[in-house]
């Protein structure tokens, strides 16, 4: 469909929404109101408070981000069943999520740590490993937010506005809510777009299979050969999945949410809450069968990834494809203002005051992380708007390669404790020289690779090679006479009696209110 | 049953969404279809919901053991 001037039913509904959320991310500081937001507790992580449902909210807000609600359907418009993987890919990380996180929460609360990356610190007693880790996260992060940005700009361009303009202000607003209100912001934002988003879906798997005249009728207009897997796609699929699941909560912005959460019950709650928003996922995926069922064509500026916004402007009234492109928009708030804060967290934990600054005090950590998302989402717009838009998608692509390569000095360090430091940096450098390698035979573009005669997941692939490294070098280590030294201790991992009143009368003062 | 078991096996039911998931060759296939949508597709819808059901069963079954 040729974009040609802008639909003002669309727009309008579209502005008063986007409007109304700007307004709450203003207001945010007010809720769960804090004394000061001059500590990064504060700022950086909401206060530690969040509940069962904010959680839900919050991290379904920040797992699921417009991005992936615009990329996956458009996978599957093109590619077909293959794209489908994000559905596996989101089921099996929960059961990930229940053994791994509540152990990493229960640490990082007992230790005060706001980023992965501080527990790698101090597990390994090694400021090097943290920033590996760190850089890692940056480095993962910033074509992210990037496209969260991307996102923003198929739905503008959908609606016929000037693209760069339009997107310049919505980031500005962006910066200002989370500048001023922190992971509070997000927070209550994600409680609004939820409402939005699944009103949306719900309405599109209603009314649009009832327009194209039942599944029947959409899935007789799709190749059969893209409603299953290829014939040798069955080791892709099944590693694009793992790999994926593995390497998503090693991501710093969801590091952010979980560290941001109340209790351990919090996140064991949410490892079978969450799915909800797997089953979202995977409705959104079949609109790209829809879109290929109502012959939908993509405009030239954004492709494939303007299959299932161009299939709202088709088949929706003005009004409601206006409601839908604003819930995609708000969508790509959330995600991109707790990425940045995610990425400020690290900035300034693990570089500023390891590096730079190490009598840093809280409040001086609380700006420096200020600043640093600011400029971290300057960075990313630059990069929306001067980076061709498949660089970037290919960039986010290696980007989760690399994260994985996190996975030892994280998540193996929860439960083993015989890891030795240079081996898990050992193990770092080869996963991710061998991902790269991989990455750069593939051009970049495509992150499968054939590796002993299998097509598989290059991120999986490097981060077998990666642990096998960090098992054979600790082993190595141990028999040259390394023996392993705790810094963390097993009763750091468990949860700290609060004083009650039987046993510890004196230690019960009155709460500040 | 001693303690550390008694609270820790249901854990192997984890491992279930893993099996029934990341072998493709379980369910790629098109027939039997439901309502006209390909088993690939109703059968994986149908295992966000186990996958979901099984990590509040383990949940609430460790829960139980610790008391």
């Amino acid at each position: 469909m040729p974009v040609a001037g802008i639909i003002w039913s669309q727009f309008w509904i579209f502005l008063v929404l986007f409007a109304g959320v700007s307004y709450i991310g203003f207001i945010a500081p007010r809720w769960r109101a804090a004394r000061s937001l001059e500590h990064l507790d504060e700022w950086g992580l909401g206060g530690r408070r969040f509940g069962t449902v904010v959680t839900w909210f919050l991290l379904g807000g920040d797992l699921y981000t417009a991005y992936t609600f615009v990329a996956v359907p458009a996978l599957v418009f093109a590619k077909g069943a293959v794209g489908l993987f994000a559905i596996p890919y989101t089921i099996v990380v929960y059961p990930l999520v229940y053994l791994l996180m509540p152990r990493l929460w229960q640490i990082a609360s007992n230790r005060g740590y706001v980023t992965a990356s501080d527990y790698v610190n101090e597990r390994f007693d090694s400021r090097f490993l943290a920033l590996l880790v760190a850089i890692t996260g940056l480095v993962a992060t910033m074509p992210y937010i990037a496209l969260q940005m991307y996102g923003i700009e198929v739905v503008l361009g959908q609606m016929g506005l000037p693209v760069e303009a339009a997107l310049i202000v919505a980031f500005l607003v962006l910066a200002v809510f989370t500048y001023l209100s922190g992971l509070r912001a997000p927070a209550l934002i994600a409680i609004v777009k939820d409402a939005l988003i699944w009103i949306v879906v719900i309405v599109a798997i209603v009314y649009i299979p009832w327009h194209l005249g039942g599944f029947h009728n959409i899935f007789a207009k799709v190749p059969a050969e893209n409603q299953t897997l290829a014939p040798g796609a069955n080791a892709a699929y099944a590693s694009l999945a793992l790999g994926s699941a593995l390497a998503l909560f090693l991501y710093p912005h969801v590091m952010t949410g979980v560290f941001a959460s109340q209790s351990r019950k919090t996140i064991k709650r949410n490892a079978a809450i969450l799915p909800a928003y797997s089953f979202l996922l995977g409705l959104i995926a079949l609109l790209g069968f829809m879109a290929i069922a109502a012959s939908v064509k993509p405009n030239t500026d954004f492709g494939n990834n303007s299959a299932v916004p161009a299939l709202f402007a088709q088949l929706f009234p003005d009004w409601f494809a206006g409601f839908a492109f604003a819930a995609i928009a708000i969508g790509a708030l959330v995600p991109a203002s707790i990425m940045s804060i995610a990425a400020a967290n690290l900035f300034s934990r693990n570089i500023w005051r390891d590096y730079i600054r190490p009598q840093t005090d809280p409040a001086q950590e609380a700006r420096v992380a200020k600043i640093a998302s600011l400029l971290v989402k300057v960075g990313a717009l630059i990069f929306i708007l001067a980076v061709p838009a498949t660089d970037v998608i290919n960039f986010q692509l290696a980007g989760g390669v690399w994260m994985l390569q996190t996975l030892p000095a994280v998540f193996l360090a929860l439960y083993v404790p015989w890891l030795n430091r240079n081996a898990v940096i050992a193990g770092w450098v080869v996963g991710i020289g061998w991902g790269t390698v991989m990455l750069a035979q593939e051009s970049f573009k495509v992150s499968t690779h054939s590796v002993l005669g299998w097509n598989v997941y290059i991120a999986l692939a490097a981060v077998v090679a990666n642990v096998i490294v960090v098992v054979g070098g600790s082993g190595l280590a141990y028999a040259l006479g390394w023996r392993p030294t705790h810094h963390l201790t097993a009763s750091d991992y468990e949860p700290i009696a609060a004083p009650t009143l039987d046993r510890d009368p004196l230690h019960l003062e009155p709460q500040p209110s | 049953m001693p303690n550390g078991m008694r609270r820790n096996w249901p854990l192997l039911l984890l491992a279930l969404p893993f099996v029934f998931l990341l072998i493709p060759q379980i369910y790629n296939r098109i027939d039997p279809q439901l309502f006209g949508i390909p088993f690939f597709i109703w059968y994986q819808f149908a295992w966000v919901i186990a996958g979901s059901v099984i990590t509040y069963l383990v949940y609430r079954l460790r829960e139980r053991a610790e008391q």
